[in-house]
């Protein structure tokens, strides 16, 4: 269905991709992975036929689709062959109802409106969005999006559906959801799937084999359970073992025998707090204390408020109801007394270099000390980056620098809202090790997460969120069985 | 060959509404000319008679109007025509105000109840993907389809920039070398905004959309249109020669 040979691509001087050859099978279902930077994206980029007809790039060697040459074909032949699915679902839904969103592909090939009406009942239909084709794509789940971010691309009826890290932003169920979905493409419509992604665990199950890449090359390629038992390979490229998916729930993390709740004076307290956005609740009635010097988890579903309640915590939306206390009864200040880690690095950082980016919140407090400012860069690994663009940075470093600007003001409590959208497994540790470096040196952690292995490695108490709700707080629990479970975190 | 099982879903015709684009847009322009072409001594008929067919197209747009952000403007629009037109002549409340300004604060209260609840009912009423068949139709290729992108996409610019806002307010705001912040703001939000448009442009092209082709989009249509269509014009004949 695939043959790439001698493939070689370069963004002006860079090369993102070097001598790739790969032959898939049609209805074979290839598990893409590696590092953050190795090519992932650009390889599914290709295949989709966006490089070298819409993002300037230059290409050399031969890429064959179902025996379209994606070189001398243009995109709208390609697209009936091949499907996207792109990661963010919000950057590839634009249509009022969920209907015409499917039908946009189409339409565009001109066909007619009773073909064009057929293709959008199967395309729902594989996808279980039947039900909701009249609703706003804004108003679904994430992986309600995602369903139909991939009914959209069905529509086309392609032959090769190419997915780019669509679980990136997906609680547990709504990952299951997706997954499902494709096993059903795959089993019963036969349809090729090129998946590319960094949660293994859930990827490794739907495909039958696995292609590892680094720096622009395969280094790796055969059935999962072979490539992933290659411990070095692993280790050199941060790679996390994929594991049978553990059947637990986030209850069955919180240990069972006391809240977990220290006695000391809490840092920060929530007291019946509601909140939410034009004057609709997200949240409800929350108590909560965070207290200092905890690594404290707050998870939940998408859609259970955790990032508006991590708003509120950091001063920077108002309560509607109920009172929020920081250590001396008054509202924390947003960034002083407590600093917000957005899930998107690149909506937090606006200046022309890492140094300024650092440097900004505490020149601005007058506040600024060379021999820290000096010891946050190093900290946080950045010294040899400090006079980049934060903007030209890779994900990592992006995180990074926007990590290491809230810390120049010291704040007390750091709430970090998914950081581990769109990083590698090594990187992901990385910044975790450096996490709790910082909590060991006395900052207060929040960290809002779907990883149930990041969380029971490195949270010590657990806040579950159900629809606004606290659902169960408590600490983490260690018991030999659940260690057991966990025992490949680092392996 | 993917075996794609199409002749096992076909979808059953689904009957036409009773009011398709046409017959809405023409119900929002009779309405704009009913209320701002006929003189004042009319106004109140017409106005009714607006709100009434209102009632019973789109009942909504009443209760969206009962939203205190619309309560203020409207208010503020209205209240300086009572104290400032005309002689004062009489009291309302203990409060001195003229009969002149009264009257003229009540037109356009009334105006712009009518106009905002057609603007309401037309824009919840019709659907983008008519508009855009509506556009592509009289020949502006890839007109359509920006506006669809344009009103799905101002959410997320809006989330956006309140983000490098909060940003920015975690670490001081303007406190200092306020229009070197003030810069550092509005080059994010505009490259935040590029990237997205940027994003989506990609996708759109990698479901074969290209501005130069037309699309075949389907304009709804409804049972009533056609009756629709002749009253409104007449209504919007009637109200110029009152004039």
């Amino acid at each position: 269905m695939i043959h790439i040979r001698d493939l070689n691509v370069h963004y002006g001087d860079i090369p993102a991709l070097q001598d790739i050859s790969l032959q898939v099978a049609p209805g074979e279902c290839l598990l893409v992975t590696g590092p953050s930077g190795c090519g992932k994206s650009t390889l599914g980029r290709v295949l989709g036929g966006l490089i070298p007809h819409a993002i300037p790039a230059q290409l050399t060697g031969q890429v064959e689709v179902a025996g379209l040459s994606l070189q001398s074909h243009s995109i709208p032949e390609i697209a009936q062959k091949v499907g996207m699915v792109f990661q963010r679902p919000a950057s590839q839904l634009f249509h009022l109802h969920v209907e015409d969103e499917v039908a946009f592909g189409p339409r565009n090939l001109g066909l007619e409106e009773e073909e064009v009406s057929q293709r959008v009942e199967w395309a729902l239909q594989t996808t279980g969005l039947v039900p909701l084709r009249q609703a706003r794509p804004s108003q679904l789940s994430g992986g309600q999006k995602q369903c139909l971010a991939i009914a959209a691309a069905l529509a086309m009826r392609p032959q090769v559906l190419v997915l780019d890290e669509p679980t990136a932003s997906l609680d547990v169920p709504n990952t299951r959801r997706v997954i499902d979905t494709l096993t059903n493409l795959r089993a019963e419509h036969g349809v090729t799937i090129i998946l590319i992604e960094h949660r293994l665990a859930e990827a490794a199950q739907l495909a039958n084999r696995v292609v590892i890449m680094e720096a622009g090359r395969i280094v790796a390629s055969g059935p999962p359970q072979d490539v992933f038992a290659d411990r070095a390979l692993r280790e050199r490229l941060g790679l996390r073992r994929p594991t049978e998916e553990p059947s637990i729930s986030w209850s069955s993390l919180i240990r069972r025998n006391g809240s977990g709740q220290p006695t000391e004076q809490p840092l920060l307290s929530f007291e019946a707090v509601s909140a939410g956005f034009n004057g609709h609740a997200v949240i409800h009635e929350i108590d909560l204390q965070l207290y200092p010097g905890e690594f404290t988890a707050l998870v939940g579903d998408n859609g259970a408020g955790k990032s508006t309640l991590a708003m509120v915590a950091a001063g920077l939306i108002k309560p509607q109801s109920g009172r929020l206390r920081f250590l001396d009864g008054v509202r924390p200040r947003p960034g002083l007394d407590v600093a917000l880690l957005f899930q998107d690095p690149q909506e937090q950082l606006f200046t022309d270099s890492v140094d300024e980016e650092v440097a900004f919140g505490a020149e601005n407090y007058d506040a600024f000390d060379p021999d820290t400012h000096r010891r946050i860069l190093q900290e946080a690994d950045l010294l040899e980056l400090r006079q980049r663009r934060p903007q030209v940075l890779s994900v990592g470093q992006q995180q990074r620098t926007a990590l290491a600007s809230c810390l120049s003001l010291r704040p007390r409590l750091l709430i970090l809202d998914e950081p581990t959208l769109g990083q590698d497994w090594g990187h992901l540790q990385r910044l975790m090790d450096y996490l709790r470096l910082l909590n060991q040196m006395g900052t207060t952690i929040l960290l809002i997460s779907h990883d149930y292995k990041l969380v029971h490695h490195y949270a010590h108490r657990v806040i579950l969120l159900k629809d606004g709700r606290i659902e169960q707080i408590g600490k983490i629990d260690h018991s030999p069985q659940l260690e057991a479970t966990y025992e490949t975190l680092n392996a | 060959m993917a075996t794609h099982s199409l002749s096992q879903s076909i979808s059953q015709p689904r009957p036409a509404p009773r009011l398709g684009m046409l017959g809405y847009l023409a119900i929002f322009a009779a309405s704009l000319a009913a209320v701002m072409a006929v003189p004042p001594r009319v106004l109140p008929w017409s106005a009714g008679l607006c709100l009434l067919v209102a009632a019973l197209v789109y009942p909504s747009a009443f209760r969206r109007l009962m939203r205190l952000r619309w309560l203020v403007m409207i208010a503020l629009l209205a209240l300086p025509a009572v104290f400032f037109v005309g002689e004062v002549d009489r009291s309302l409340a203990g409060i001195p105000v003229s009969s002149e300004g009264l009257q003229t604060g009540f037109q356009i209260v009334v105006r712009i109840v009518v106009v905002l609840i057609a603007v309401d009912g037309l824009t919840s009423s019709v659907d983008i993907a008519s508009v855009a068949g509506l556009l592509e139709k009289a020949g502006l290729h890839g007109l359509g389809f920006s506006i669809g992108v344009a009103l799905n996409l101002l959410p997320s610019l809006q989330q956006s920039a309140l983000n490098a806002w909060r940003s920015l307010w975690m670490r001081g705001g303007l406190r200092k070398r306020r229009w070197r912040s003030l810069t550092f703001l509005s080059v994010t939000i505009v490259s935040n905004a590029l990237s997205r448009a940027e994003e989506i442009a990609l996708a759109a092209e990698a479901r074969a959309f290209s501005p130069q082709r037309a699309r075949r989009l389907p304009v709804v249509t409804g049972r009533f249109d056609p009756l629709v269509l002749v009253v409104s014009l007449i209504a919007i004949v009637v109200a110029i020669m009152i004039v």
